[in-house]
């Protein structure tokens, strides 16, 4: 009977040991398929103007495009499926939401929950029926990196869309003109998504009927193109409308520092306003305040004086308010006040 | 009531003698280093010498104005600090003040025989190594290859210019570096065979070399946003508004943390003379101060012992991506296959070593000075030129 308990024992060890390693196999399994990116294929209603995806991990909330606001990303028209929208997001992901535009209004389903790759049929009522096995016809796309493209457009301008090639090799992002219908974004600002390969781009208007001329020799890059009522265009890599101003930096210091010198920089980055110690120096200006302009990209500064031998601590390292004019206020070098509004004294 | 001051004055000579409030009293196995280092290189020290020398507690200070403190307080046995990290250019001022020691008080010549020439070369002023070389750094040649191909990376300057006309536009641009930074331009005068100021102290602002190469220099300039601030050059290549830039080692982490997938290429070579581009070469090391070698010279002889590891080396090129100064730390594996490490060992070894003549603090005031001049307020080349030669003399004459 022994014997048959001690087998038994080891038996039930054995098919627990083995059960374990299947379960961590399993595990591992899982999380290798994490981290495969996976593709979200969606075909909406033919009325909504738009397929633009929202995508996360329901239990982290942890969101799919880095940086991007609501309503999230363009999908991408599937040229060789019509009526569907085709975009690869991480495989965390396991809640989508699809958004649109009906007849000038925001449109949007619930959330939808996807398991791996997934296509989703949306209904008219916003309902929304999903399968994991292919239901679009010929391969799957490959997947391919984008970029913003926003535009400005006189009002003149009706529905604009995007249209986007490969300038050497003559390929189109698009499938047929006038190319990818741009999201609005209020106040005639648009937006759309094109491929990296793209480095040339057409802004076109009501039907394709009114357009920019050819846009070439462009980088992979997010680009601001604002347009006039004549179709003649104006480009930028940056918002035009986000540009950093310079801030002024008010200063009183104890009489016997002579000659003060502001010394800033990024925090933690590095990234430093002046090269040399101590920094550029400040000028008088009204009613007893030494003041400098600056970027207003700094959060970090130091105030010192008679050639940067004496100077504030390092306080106001990180802290202080990007963007923003200030006044500081040095009693000592432990002891120094920055203000956001200039300080009654 | 005579008790109380009895005490009391007791206490107050308590705290004189025991130097309250003084960060470097006399234990003689504590060490204060002063730097100006980012934290991964000094987590690599710290860590290597709390294993190897437990015994020696060893503060680092992150200073800022390091070199002009140092001119202040270096003989001040009250602040002054026990050693210093920093590159080789200032020991010439240092020596000169008479506030180093040389470090073969401490160890001897041939113990640093595993150390790369170029590196005790630029620790020797006047015959005396005063600095412990620990690693090395130049400039590299960087290119986003999101907009630049591999094989798209410029060989020359005027393959450089070209793809700069290309794509200088809309606010990007082909290339950026600090054009009105005399450490940052040297490169370009070095390749035209001119410098700042001859080994022996002369300056060479006024000679036909220099005129070459700013006026070469300027066609590129141009194509360059008019601010040469580090901040502003270095904010364009992380924002992915640059496409390639010239910059220093330590700037690779900051570019590697942003996610750019970062190319390194050994710098173009000006078509008109056949040099590359060859900007300075900086020894990082510790030095010794005087004030306090004395007293302290077992402690300090230990951490400079243990600061001698190869693979105090091979950790700083693995986590900051400098080059080692000795030859052995290039043993490792992981530093032979470390693409980054390996072409600054390669650039560096071509490269000018930065003169550490005292001479050179004044001469770099006047070349700021000169490249703002020609650069950005559009002063004739010829006048600058002039101007430059007559105030580095003045300044030079002056400070002898």
């Amino acid at each position: 009977m022994k014997k048959v308990l001690v087998v038994l024992i080891a038996l039930s060890l054995a098919l627990s040991l083995y059960a374990q390693g299947a379960q961590e196999t399993v595990v591992e399994q899982k999380e290798e398929a994490k981290v495969e990116d996976i593709v979200v294929y969606a075909k909406v209603p033919a009325e909504w103007q738009y397929a633009t995806i929202w995508a996360w991990e329901n239990a982290s909330g942890k969101n799919a495009f880095d940086g991007v606001s609501w309503p999230g990303v363009p999908m991408i028209p599937d040229a060789a499926n019509e009526g569907w929208y085709y975009i690869w997001v991480p495989g965390y992901v396991d809640i989508v939401i699809i958004n649109g535009q009906m007849n000038g209004n925001d449109i949007q389903t619930d959330g939808i929950g996807v398991k791996g790759s997934s296509w989703i049929t949306i209904n008219g009522d916003k309902s929304a029926n999903v399968v994991s096995s292919k239901i679009t016809s010929g391969d799957l796309p490959e997947k391919e990196s984008r970029h913003w493209v926003y535009a400005t457009v006189d009002e003149s301008w009706e529905n604009p869309c995007v249209w986007a090639w490969n300038v050497e090799s003559g390929k189109n992002a698009f499938s047929s003109w006038p190319g990818m219908a741009m999201r609005p974004l209020g106040e005639g600002k648009y937006s759309a998504m094109v491929p990296d390969f793209c480095d040339g781009l057409i802004i076109n208007g009501n039907g394709g009927t009114v357009q920019t001329v050819d846009i070439k020799d462009l980088d992979p890059a997010d680009i601001w193109v604002t347009v006039d009522k004549d179709g003649k265009e104006d480009i930028s890599y940056s918002d035009p409308s986000k540009k950093v101003e310079n801030i002024t930096i008010y200063a009183k210091v104890p009489e016997e520092w002579d000659e003060p010198c502001l010394w800033a920089w990024s925090d933690p980055d590095g990234a430093g306003a002046y090269t040399t110690w101590p920094g550029a120096q400040f000028e008088m200006g009204e009613n007893g305040w030494y003041e400098i302009s600056v970027g207003g990209w700094i959060n970090s500064i130091i105030v010192n004086a008679n050639g940067g031998t004496i100077q504030t601590g390092d306080e106001h390292k990180g802290n202080i308010e990007k963007g923003r004019d200030l006044w500081i206020v040095v009693t000592s070098p432990e002891v120094s006040e920055v203000y956001y509004e200039e300080p009654a004294l | 009531m005579k008790k109380r001051k009895v005490i009391i004055i007791l206490l107050a000579v308590i705290f004189v003698l025991t130097g309250c409030g003084k960060k470097n009293a006399s234990n003689t196995s504590s060490l204060v280093i002063w730097h100006d280092k980012e934290d991964a290189v000094i987590e690599v020290l710290e860590k290597h010498l709390k294993e190897t020398v437990p015994e020696v507690e060893v503060t680092f200070e992150k200073k800022t104005g390091l070199t002009e403190s140092l001119k202040l307080v270096g003989n001040d046995p009250s602040s002054a600090p026990d050693m210093y990290l920093f590159a080789h250019d200032k020991l010439g001022v240092y020596a000169e003040m008479g506030i180093l020691s040389p470090l073969t008080d401490f160890i001897s010549k041939e113990e640093l025989n595993d150390y790369i020439p170029l590196t005790l070369s630029s620790a020797t002023y006047k015959g005396e190594i005063y600095q412990l070389p620990l690693y090395f750094e130049t400039l590299l040649f960087v290119y986003n290859k999101k907009y630049m191909k591999d094989d798209e990376v410029p060989k020359t300057t005027e393959e450089l210019y070209e793809y700069m006309v290309a794509k200088t536009k809309y606010g990007h641009y082909g290339f950026v570096e600090q054009h009105s930074t005399p450490y940052y331009a040297v490169g370009w005068v070095h390749a035209f065979g001119s410098d700042y100021i001859s080994p022996d102290g002369v300056p060479l602002f006024d000679t036909e070399e220099m005129k070459d190469a700013l006026a070469y220099h300027k066609k590129f300039v141009s194509l360059m946003p008019g601010e040469t601030e580090y901040a502003t050059v270095n904010t364009l290549f992380l924002e992915g508004m640059a496409h390639t830039s010239i910059v220093g080692p330590w700037f690779v982490p900051s570019i590697k943390d942003k996610g750019i997938d970062v190319g390194f290429a050994p710098m173009p070579v000006v078509d008109e003379t056949g040099e590359a581009i060859s900007p300075y070469c900086g020894v990082q090391g510790v030095h010794v101060i005087k004030v306090h070698a004395e007293e302290k010279k077992e402690a300090i002889t230990k951490v400079l012992k243990a600061l001698m590891d190869p693979e105090i080396g091979v950790d700083l090129a693995l986590s900051t991506g400098a080059a080692p100064s000795r030859l052995s730390s290039y043993e490792n594996v992981d530093v032979k296959n470390n693409t980054l490490v390996m072409l600054m060992r390669q650039t560096a070894e071509s490269a000018a070593p930065m003169p550490n003549i005292p001479e050179l603090d004044p001469i770099f005031v006047v070349a700021g000075n000169l490249l703002t001049d020609i650069n950005m307020s559009g002063m004739d080349i010829d006048e600058a030129a002039e101007k430059a030669q007559k105030k580095a003399l003045e300044l030079i004459g002056n400070m002898r």
